[in-house]
């Protein structure tokens, strides 16, 4: 699934965070946004979801989504694995994967499905009637990801998904996500503020500074540019 | 004869308690919707009660009266939700207050206005003279009190089967618990929280018209039924529909039986004994009986 997005502002109440945004991701493609706290990453991810307002035009296959509310934009594919993982700590594991499933009308595939998340990760599995909130960081972002995963969407956005993981977990969550990426061949637009672990599996980047992209192209491309070495990889 | 006060006053004990857990029942409805406790709760059913009483003075038979009472409640309680709470915005829990409060005013005096003060008489569905009740141990449980223990029965096992079974109720769980996550799989949040409001101005809408034969309509019928509701809610944990039930019947039965057999409680300090019950509940457990701990790792 194709995603464009061409001149996005968008912000809450008084001010605009995002100025005119324009990014794309291609079919099957991996294509991550680096850029500080507060560079308006989240709100991007927002926007693109339409959880909140934004201004200009966003085409998923060519349709225009930018006035579509969440809902109808998860139905036409697009699914996020929101900051902080999103849990819905008082439901069961099994309850937040079927939540995820939400959108769709085939109780006979969910279910399939679900069972395919918990051998995709038995940890999960083990901890179906446990309440989410009791999860470790670790296995509320494989939660996270199966619960997007859910919708069977032919998109998906990641907000942050190494935050406040260890080393090891952020190294197993992305080849998880490579695998996901090509299992399923479905486009992926990961926000990061690690720079070294998103390149590794990213094909395109971007990088976004006070709202706005400063600088784009091929994932070795920015791993060479100055600016993101000095600012991200600290060497 | 001690066995006969005995069991009178613990078969008083649990109908007064079904009347505070069915209300508290509609607040924990309005709260899982939109984290909303809505002290207006009694009034609305208090006016859905009147609007039965006029279908009834117009002809209709009782119980088609409160079906028709309950549609009523459910548009009035979207109504309420889309007017003036939604516009509140989220996360506006003091604004909401001081609306529920002002709509407390509002409705009755706008019931006042319409029905006048004087207390009605409004029919029972089922035969109601002195002699129609059941005996248990001497005790006398009449049919109309036995109606509202059904009605309550069967309205928690149908809330308790929608939030646990359904689509529709597993979107209304994952609202309650994250509203932010809920929007990002694609639940419409905002109409979820107006099915709250919905379904609990229904569920009040049930209760009203029971209660009214025994208590005679006014616009005070739940004056006293809304405090011991919200602390039957807040015993239950404010989110679980069966603790607000259970919470409901501890109140009642032991604020009765405190009372009679406590010499200086009496009736005129029956209100806190509930009151008493309710704080040293949350001083050793702040999340109610049944309420839902927030559990989360960090």
């Amino acid at each position: 699934m194709n995603l464009e997005v061409h001149d996005v502002s968008a912000g809450y109440g008084a001010g605009d965070v995002l100025h005119q945004v324009s990014l794309d991701v291609h079919e099957r493609e991996i294509v991550v946004m680096l850029g500080a706290n507060g560079a308006g990453k989240t709100t991007l991810m927002r926007a693109i979801s339409g959880a909140i307002g934004r201004r200009g035009k966003i085409l998923l296959d060519g349709v225009d989504i930018s006035r579509a509310g969440a809902d109808e934009i998860v139905r036409r594919g697009l699914a996020q694995v929101p900051q902080g993982r999103g849990t819905f700590v008082d439901l069961t594991v099994e309850e937040n994967l079927r939540v995820g499933a939400l959108s769709r009308r085939d109780p006979a595939g969910v279910k399939s499905d679900i069972d395919r998340w918990f051998s995709t990760y038995p940890r999960l599995a083990e901890r179906r009637r446990v309440k989410a909130g009791l999860l470790s960081g670790g296995e509320q972002q494989m939660l996270a990801v199966s619960r997007a995963m859910m919708s069977r969407p032919r998109l998906l956005l990641c907000d942050e998904p190494s935050l406040g993981l260890s080393p090891k977990l952020v190294g197993e969550l992305f080849a998880s996500l490579e695998a996901i990426n090509k299992e399923w061949d479905m486009g992926m637009l990961i926000v990061e503020q690690n720079a070294a672990i998103a390149l590794s599996i990213a094909t395109r980047g971007y990088l976004l500074e006070v709202g706005s992209i400063t600088r784009s192209g091929d994932a070795a491309q920015l791993s060479d540019s100055d600016a993101v070495r000095a600012a991200y990889l600290g060497y | 004869m001690e066995l006969e006060l005995f069991a009178t006053r613990l078969v008083q004990g649990v109908v007064n308690g079904a009347i505070y857990g069915f209300l508290a029942l509609a607040l924990v409805c309005t709260y899982r919707g939109s984290k909303a406790i809505n002290l207006a709760q009694g009034e609305m059913a208090m006016l859905c009660t009147f609007f039965a009483f006029t279908l009834t003075n117009h002809g209709v038979p009782v119980v088609l009266a409160i079906g028709g009472g309950v549609l009523f409640g459910a548009a009035l309680g979207g109504v309420v939700e889309r007017t003036l709470i939604r516009p509140l915005g989220r996360d506006a829990e003091y604004p909401v207050l001081i609306v529920c409060i002002g709509l407390f005013l509002g409705i009755n005096a706008l019931a006042g206005v319409i029905w006048g003060g004087d207390p009605l008489a409004f029919p029972a569905v089922v035969p109601d003279a002195p002699d129609d009740y059941i005996g248990i141990l001497g005790a006398r449980l009449r049919y109309q009190q036995l109606v509202i223990i059904g009605a309550l029965a069967l309205t928690v096992t149908a809330l308790y089967a929608v939030f646990r079974f359904t689509r529709l109720g597993l979107a209304m769980r994952a609202t309650a618990s994250n509203p932010d996550s809920a929007v990002l799989v694609g639940v419409r949040v905002s109409r979820m929280n107006s099915l709250g409001w919905v379904l609990a101005c229904a569920v009040g809408a049930i209760l009203g018209p029971l209660i009214a034969p025994s208590t005679t309509l006014s616009t005070a019928l739940f004056f006293t039924f809304i405090i011991y509701g919200v602390a039957a809610a807040t015993l239950g944990g404010f989110d679980s529909p069966i603790g607000a039930v259970v919470a409901g019947l501890i109140i009642g039965v032991t604020e009765n039986l405190v009372a009679s057999y406590v010499g200086f409680i009496g009736d005129s300090l029956k209100m806190t004994v509930a009151l008493v019950i309710l704080l040293v509940v949350l001083m050793v457990k702040p999340t109610g009986l049944f309420g839902t701990r927030e559990v989360e790792r960090v």
